[in-house]
């Protein structure tokens, strides 16, 4: 009887370390998550001021003005400009922007 | 050994602590029975005690201490929505929130020597003696400085000032600064839209903040989520219809007209002919939304949308039109002008030289008031009214922006007959820019009036044939001699495109009467002539630099535009236009071909040399 009492009373303090533990593990995973959660949201709001900073990289008034200033470039007129029916056009690859 | 000496000491006292009591009457036992089951009931009695105190904290007034524990650890976490960003038609960002900082101290605990508020002050560009007294407040919060980029944040926490704290908080940034500053407008520093786009579109650009419900530990990390939360409702982007190019063309060519010209202020506006989108709206004087410091109320005004005027004589082609439509006249129809002035009701209306006999596309093309005083007077006002009205004048344009005016249009019942007549070349009536451009859509998308929009949208529009195709064909044909040799407006001939459009110069009503030294300059065209893609109205208020005709300082600022407009929208050259460069090595041609070395195949290269 008395061991009986000795091995329930072991398995019943190895359970409560184990619930310790995995309280704590649950605890450190969470911060975890969160850590990385905090992080993405970080991310993701990095990743929109520079979308904004590219944006005020090329306006078209600061465009405008390196090209005039800077290159001496100037405004394309019909008169310097090759118009190319489509249909002249070998197909482009796909990696070129049309627009 | 040591066993046999413990055995010793132990017998020892065993035995010696009988003997003692029996020596002493101070140790001897005579206790009361009563008394052993008074300190028995006492340990009783806490042992009660100890189980009511338990079932007191842990059933009866459990919510208490539960709610007591959570105050100590649960905490809410405001979770704020981005608002939503404005996009021109490509999807470029008009307005976008970027990150900030919020900075604060807490001046009770602050933990600053005098060298450490000077460099903060420097950091932050602020005046280290505003700053120190501010510091120096009895209270527990004050603001150090709002809206401060992370950069600058980071080096402020770099210092490692005790009691200077950090709140994240948006920005609003406008890369387009002042070009589109009066369309977008702005928020303020709590992030609510104050001025055009941002305050039409305040609910669906702000979206909703959440609340996030987290346990902490005493460190203050987050150990759980406890639930209960709502998470945030981001805000919602809006797609407008303008172009940021076109836009930013506009608002520099309507600059210049208006420094050159040393005007009050101008405003001008283009639209998409296929299907009346804004592709730009533009008005000087600006102001950089991102500085807003020096802004003045006149800055703010969208004068293209807010303002109405009495346009002068762009109201000829409209009122002609109504009456080709109604079969009053023909292209054909010949008309006396001469002396160049006419008694009509009383009033002597004139034309600015005696033109003789004119035919109706003359009319136009010289802007002959006498010519329509005569066309007026044989149509029905009810005609004209009607025709005012279907085109959108006096009534307020179904375009998402606050203030939009609707000008004013009387009605016809109402019109003296001297009325109908100063109508018919543009006085008696006020119109806004945006109206005049989405009235002369009539002529450029063959007798149908859109709606105009500001907003991007690929469903084809719903339109109203208000004149047949082919008296819009006709009205196109006579605009086009308005932009040629011997027109008004010559100065709104571009290369490559054909172009048509009316000017009007009109007096400004001072007091009693029309100050006859103060003008608004106003031009409405459109090309290419044919089958046009754009309509562009440009109105310039007061020009005072010696310049004061339409066709003088409207109209070059449609024809910087235009060309360029119709080049980003793709619309290729309807005119003959003489290369000024050798053409450019084609696709199909062998790259490696010889290219003569006086011509080079790039014209940037020559231009950069």
């Amino acid at each position: 009887m008395t061991r009986l009492n000795l091995l329930l009373l072991l398995i019943a303090m190895a359970s409560a370390m184990l619930v310790v533990r995995a309280q704590y593990e649950a605890r450190r995973t969470f911060a975890a998550l969160d850590a990385a959660q905090q992080r993405a949201m970080q991310l993701q709001l990095d990743h929109d001021r520079l979308q904004v900073e590219v944006r005020a990289l090329s306006v078209p008034g600061r465009i405008e003005e390196l090209a005039r200033h800077a290159l001496g470039l100037v405004p394309v007129t019909p008169a310097r400009t090759d118009y190319i029916s489509a249909a002249r056009l070998p197909s482009l690859p796909a990696s070129i922007p049309t627009r | 050994m040591q066993s046999g000496v413990l055995g010793a000491l132990s017998s020892r006292a065993l035995g010696a602590a009988p003997r003692q009591a029996q020596s002493s009457p101070l140790l001897r036992l005579r206790l009361a029975p009563g008394r052993a089951w008074l300190v028995k009931g006492l340990l009783y009695l806490a042992f009660a005690a100890l189980i009511g105190r338990a079932l007191w904290v842990q059933v009866i007034t459990t919510n208490f201490y539960q709610q007591q524990g959570d105050l100590r650890f649960i905490r809410t976490i405001e979770l704020p929505a981005m608002r939503g960003r404005i996009l021109d038609r490509h999807g470029n960002i008009l307005a976008s929130s970027i990150p900030v900082k919020t900075i604060w101290a807490d001046p009770e605990t602050l933990e600053a020597d005098p060298g450490k508020v000077r460099e903060l002050a420097q950091l932050l560009k602020l005046n280290t003696a505003e700053l120190q007294r501010r510091l120096s407040l009895d209270k527990q919060f004050v603001y150090v400085k709002r809206q401060v980029d992370v950069d600058t944040a980071r080096r402020v926490q770099a210092l490692g000032i005790k009691g200077i704290y950090f709140s994240p908080s948006y920005k609003r940034y406008y890369p387009e600064g002042s070009a589109a500053a009066q369309l977008v407008g702005f928020t303020d520093l709590e992030n609510q839209g104050q001025a055009g786009v941002e305050l039409t579109f305040q609910k669906d650009l702000a979206g909703h903040s959440g609340t996030r419900k987290v346990m902490r530990d005493r460190l203050g990390n987050v150990i759980e989520d406890v639930g209960g939360g709502v998470p945030p409702v981001n805000g919602d982007d809006v797609q407008l219809s303008i172009d940021s190019k076109i836009q930013y063309l506009t608002y520099q060519a309507l600059k210049d007209a208006v420094t050159s010209n040393k005007a009050k202020n101008g405003s001008a506006v283009v639209l998409d002919a296929t299907n009346g989108q804004v592709l730009a709206m533009a008005n000087y004087p600006s102001f950089d939304p991102n500085h807003r410091s020096s802004m003045t109320q006149s800055d703010m005004r969208n004068y293209a949308l807010t303002d109405t005027f009495e346009p002068g004589s762009v109201m000829k082609p409209i009122t002609i039109a109504a009456a080709l439509q109604a079969g009053v006249v023909t292209p054909q129809t010949e008309f006396h002008t001469a002396p160049g002035c006419l008694n009509v009701y009383g009033n002597n209306i004139c034309d600015d030289s005696n033109n003789g006999t004119i035919a109706l596309p003359q009319v136009i093309q010289y802007s002959s008031n006498v010519a329509t005083s005569k066309i007026v007077m044989r149509m029905n006002p009810r005609i004209q009214w009607d025709m005012y009205t279907a085109v959108g004048l006096g009534q307020r344009p179904q375009v998402p922006f606050p203030g939009a005016a609707s000008g004013l249009v009387r009605p016809w019942e109402k019109w003296r007959p001297i009325d109908a007549v100063t109508q018919g070349f543009g006085y008696g009536i006020s119109v806004s820019t945006f109206q005049l451009a989405h009235a002369y859509l009539v002529f450029a998308n063959h007798g149908r009036i859109i709606p105009a929009t500001l907003l991007r949208s690929s469903a084809p529009p719903q339109g109203v044939q208000v004149v047949s195709p082919l008296v819009a064909r006709e009205m196109r044909s006579m605009l086009a001699l308005v932009t040629q040799q011997g027109g008004t407006a010559p100065g709104a001939a571009v290369p490559g495109y054909t172009t048509g459009g009316k000017t009007g110069t009109a007096w400004i009503w001072k007091g009693k009467g029309y100050d006859k030294h103060l003008f608004r300059a106003q031009f409405v065209g459109m090309a290419p002539i044919g089958h046009p893609r754009v309509v562009m109205a440009i109105s310039v208020d007061q020009p005072s630099g010696g310049k004061h005709f339409g066709g003088d300082v409207s109209a070059p600022v449609f024809a910087s535009v235009v060309p360029q407009a119709l080049r980003i929208l793709g619309v290729p050259p309807d005119l003959p236009v003489k290369p000024d460069v050798a053409p450019a090595i084609t696709a199909t041609a062998n790259p490696n071909a010889a290219v003569p070395p006086s011509k080079p195949a790039n014209p940037l290269h020559k231009e950069g040399a």
